[in-house]
């Protein structure tokens, strides 16, 4: 008998974070198909922006034949619903940040990531299928005893930034400089120090025209902002912006300002906003770690081992040279229509007729 | 450093090149020893930890700077022009600025003072309720153990 409903259980939603993107895209490709649809997350962790696209876990309703699709990154109620759920089980693992790296800033948080990592292994053997957002997270699950975890990369939906940038952005940084830009969440695991650090180089030493653009939320852990905020003002760099969360067209502003988008995180189970920066036609610099070469492909550039110094050589070298700059966009143009043209419908049909073979 | 170019291994060249542009950038970016470093934060053992370090760090960097610096100056003759007048402008504003500086760091002084008196307040008040929860279990485990 096929499904009546897919619906999907996440443990907070907001536009603009990257597994609630990766619901919706879901969720649109589900309602495509005929399937009823829908995505349920705590009430509390419903971003108030975002209520009319998610509906609260007390809601949520689902008989044995159908498909839950749960989506894993931290232990929450939204675990507990779907595990205990009567319907087909599909998890999703987006992976789960190391713990260590939140302990000097949120130890309450580091708890929970302790847990979701302690409850892994439990929760892999309680559903019917595991999908992973990447080979790199797929590895992990194999390493914990779920050598059948399936890759679905995460979803890329360009229509989001297919926005008239906000003129307020544009705006505001009107004045022509060298834009640095950075955007996702404002977490210790993604280790933005170091970003400024080689900022401040640049800044100080090859370019004084020149900004760091810091977009994204701030919530995850307010005691590291206050630590970043603290330490772009120790290096006196009245030109590193925070930015904080940024509506969709805001989001289309940024990267259109941007000369090069840069990333110093060390912890990446997938790292969309590469991707976007890329569609968006903005050069990429990374740190090479965990799914990020993934989301890369052989594209845009990757460091690793380096030293603050040499990272503001690299933003030089991309700023400055135009050669070098036209061979990384033509390689991000080329990464682009391999992710552009994936077939994702088929991609889920495939996997869904594995948990589910009448589908 | 490893530096990989559209899917290329450039360490070995491109890598190589900025490496030896970026030995000579020496010296210190922050004016902070590493212990008074924002940074120093990430050694926290947890947040008391933290809200102490930041409280500690907080108190060495209440004050505005009123000190000169170098005005970036974009090319060009009209980029030399405007700093000079910028540096002209901010030493005619100057004696309002120290004034407005001294005005704000005399706030926030207080205002770090008035977080310690708060933060010493529920640390008294905290001892004091393990106190009573020490002396009432203390109790508890008596009338227990009389009961029995």
């Amino acid at each position: 008998m096929k499904p009546v409903s897919i619906h999907q259980l996440v443990a907070g939603f907001a536009l603009g974070d990257a597994i609630s993107h990766e619901a919706l895209a879901l969720r649109t490709i589900c309602r495509e198909l005929g399937y009823a649809s829908e995505i349920y997350a705590p009430a509390e962790r419903i971003a108030p922006e975002s209520a009319g696209e998610c509906r609260p876990l007390s809601e949520y309703i689902q008989a044995p034949g159908d498909v839950a699709i749960g989506h894993y990154s931290i232990a929450s109620a939204a675990t507990d619903l779907f595990l205990s759920s009567p319907a087909r089980k599909i998890l999703i693992y987006h992976n789960i940040t190391p713990p260590e790296f939140f302990i000097p800033f949120d130890t309450a948080l580091a708890g929970q990531l302790t847990q979701a990592r302690r409850e892994l292994k439990d929760t892999l053997s309680r559903v019917d299928a595991v999908w992973a957002d990447s080979a790199f997270n797929a590895a992990e699950l194999h390493d914990l005893g779920a050598p059948h975890a399936k890759v679905f990369p995460l979803l890329f939906q360009p229509a989001g930034l297919d926005l008239p940038p906000d003129p307020a952005v544009l705006s505001k940084f009107s004045v022509p400089m060298k834009n640095i830009l950075f955007v996702g969440r404002i977490a210790p695991n993604k280790c933005i120090e170091d970003l400024i650090t080689a900022f401040a180089w640049f800044h100080k030493n090859i370019e004084p025209q020149s900004r760091l653009l810091i977009v994204g939320s701030d919530q995850s852990a307010p005691a590291y902002y206050a630590m970043l905020k603290m330490y772009a003002a120790e290096l006196g760099l009245d030109t590193v912006f925070f930015e904080r969360f940024a509506s969709p067209a805001g989001l289309a502003a940024y990267y259109q300002v941007a000369d090069c988008f840069a990333t110093t995180s060390r912890h990446e189970g997938y790292c969309l906003p590469l991707v976007e920066a890329m569609h968006m036609g903005v050069p990429v610099i990374a740190r090479r770690t965990g799914g990020t070469p993934e989301a890369m492909g052989n594209a845009g550039i990757l460091v690793d081992d380096f030293s603050p110094q040499e990272l503001a050589e690299v933003f030089g070298a991309i700023c400055h040279d135009a050669a070098l700059k036209q061979t990384v966009h033509a390689s991000q143009q080329k990464r682009m229509e391999e992710v552009l043209n994936r077939p994702v419908r088929e991609e889920f049909l495939k996997l869904l007729r594995e948990v589910f073979p009448v589908t | 450093m490893y530096l990989s170019i559209a899917g290329n291994d450039r360490s070995a060249d491109v890598g190589a090149t900025l490496a030896r542009q970026a030995a000579r950038h020496q010296g210190a970016l922050s004016p902070w020893s590493p212990g008074d470093s924002a940074l120093s934060l990430k050694e926290s053992r947890n947040a008391a930890d933290y809200l102490e370090r930041f409280c500690r760090l907080m108190r060495l960097r209440y004050s505005l700077s009123t000190e000169s610096f170098p005005i970036p100056a974009r090319p060009g003759t009209a980029g030399t022009f405007l700093r000079k007048f910028k540096g002209v402008l901010w030493k005619l504003l100057r004696y309002q600025h120290d004034r407005m500086a001294f005005q704000q760091n005399s706030i926030n002084e207080l205002v770090i003072s008035s977080i310690d008196f708060q933060q010493a307040a529920a640390r008294r008040k905290v001892e004091s309720l393990e106190q009573r929860i020490l002396t009432l279990e203390t109790e508890l485990a008596k009338l227990r153990k009389a009961g029995s």
